[in-house]
């Protein structure tokens, strides 16, 4: 699955999939809840 | 699924530092972002600005208020494009507080930079003791006169005070719990974050006091945040399960250098350089490189999202 993005000259990331649950569940869960470093 | 209203952009202005904390893990060579960088950041935002709704622009280092002429450029040119093209702009500084002046806390609020995050090691013995200047010196004292003056005016920006817990300074810490208490009081701008100190991969690592046990550091902790709360300051709040912004397809570090890259921490692994910023604002990226930070929304797994780095 993983293999089925591009990418464009600015970074904009295309995937194949409408849905993917990873980032379902990311923003399920608002995003990144990290602050910098805290995350380690 | 095209990934183009969202960006997140974490840059380092400078590479360079003027505290020589213990427990950093950055070696500060690389120094302040050269022009051809800031005109490939101002260009690449250029070009995303018609499909962008948020813009977010996080600015870390080396301490980033030592460019503060990169920041201002960056940051006024993001708010002018903001405007033309209608999307949100949010910034934030990861600081150590000793450079911000009750007018550059004003100047940054006008240029939407209004979340800030300065580190303590407790109070001022403590501090002093792991946070010192280049030179060697004391650092307490301006830090803590820079967030009181803050305090003392009008100006709406929120402050995270990150405090780190070690061996040694449960006692200092509770002394400046009480410190903040008097002289901020119940002033919401102000939020507090605990957290217990780490090996971050620095020169000092092997002889930092980091608690190695977990129920120790669960308890401590415990023990401080209700302080926190009996003292009428407030907590810090970030979600349960914490996902890291390196996992996000729509996020890149750029470093002084010009290099993308994802985690603001492992600066000098391999896996953490996965591009290049061209001054017209394209950016070559890894391919490969870049799908190792951001399978985890593929893969359904929670570690990949919390740490891609550490979850292998």
């Amino acid at each position: 699955m993983i293999d089925n993005i591009e990418i464009d000259n600015y970074g904009v990331i295309k995937t194949i999939n409408e849905i993917d649950e990873g980032h379902k569940i990311m923003k399920m869960l608002g995003g990144c809840g990290c602050i910098n470093i805290s995350c380690m | 699924m095209i990934y183009n209203r969202n960006l997140r952009l974490d840059i380092l202005p400078t590479e360079e530092c003027n505290f020589r904390c213990v427990y950093c893990y950055e070696n500060f060579k690389i120094k302040k972002m050269d022009d051809k960088v800031i005109e490939g950041i101002k260009n690449l935002i250029l070009a995303r600005s018609k499909t962008l709704k948020n813009l977010e622009i996080n600015w870390f280092g080396g301490e980033p208020m030592l460019a503060y002429d990169v920041i201002k450029d960056i940051m006024e040119y993001s708010k002018y494009l903001s405007i033309r093209y209608n999307f949100k702009l949010t910034s934030s500084m990861t600081t150590n507080g000793s450079l911000l002046t009750i007018k550059k806390f004003k100047e940054l609020y006008e240029l939407y930079v209004r979340w800030f995050q300065i580190s303590f090691d407790g109070d001022k013995d403590n501090h002093n003791k792991f946070r010192i200047t280049r030179e060697k010196t004391d650092t307490f004292d301006i830090i803590y006169n820079n967030i009181l003056n803050l305090h003392k005016s009008n100006i709406n920006s929120d402050i995270v005070i990150r405090l780190h817990l070690n061996k040694n300074n449960y006692q200092s810490i509770y002394n400046f719990i009480d410190r903040l208490s008097l002289d901020i009081g119940n002033d919401n701008r102000f939020k507090i974050f605990i957290r217990e100190l780490s090996r971050l991969g620095g020169t000092n690592d092997k002889k930092l006091p980091v608690i190695d046990n977990q129920n120790e550091i669960n308890y401590l902790l415990k023990k401080l945040r209700d302080r926190i709360k009996k003292s009428g300051l407030h907590i810090y709040k970030i979600n349960n399960i914490e996902m890291c912004y390196a996992a996000s397809m729509s996020q890149y570090l750029i470093r002084a250098n010009g290099y993308i890259g994802k985690c603001t921490v492992a600066l000098y692994d391999d896996k953490n350089i996965i591009g290049k910023i061209n001054s017209d604002g394209t950016i070559i990226i890894d391919k490969d490189k870049l799908k190792y930070w951001i399978r985890g929304n593929f893969s359904n797994n929670i570690g990949e999202l919390k740490c891609p780095l550490k979850y292998v």
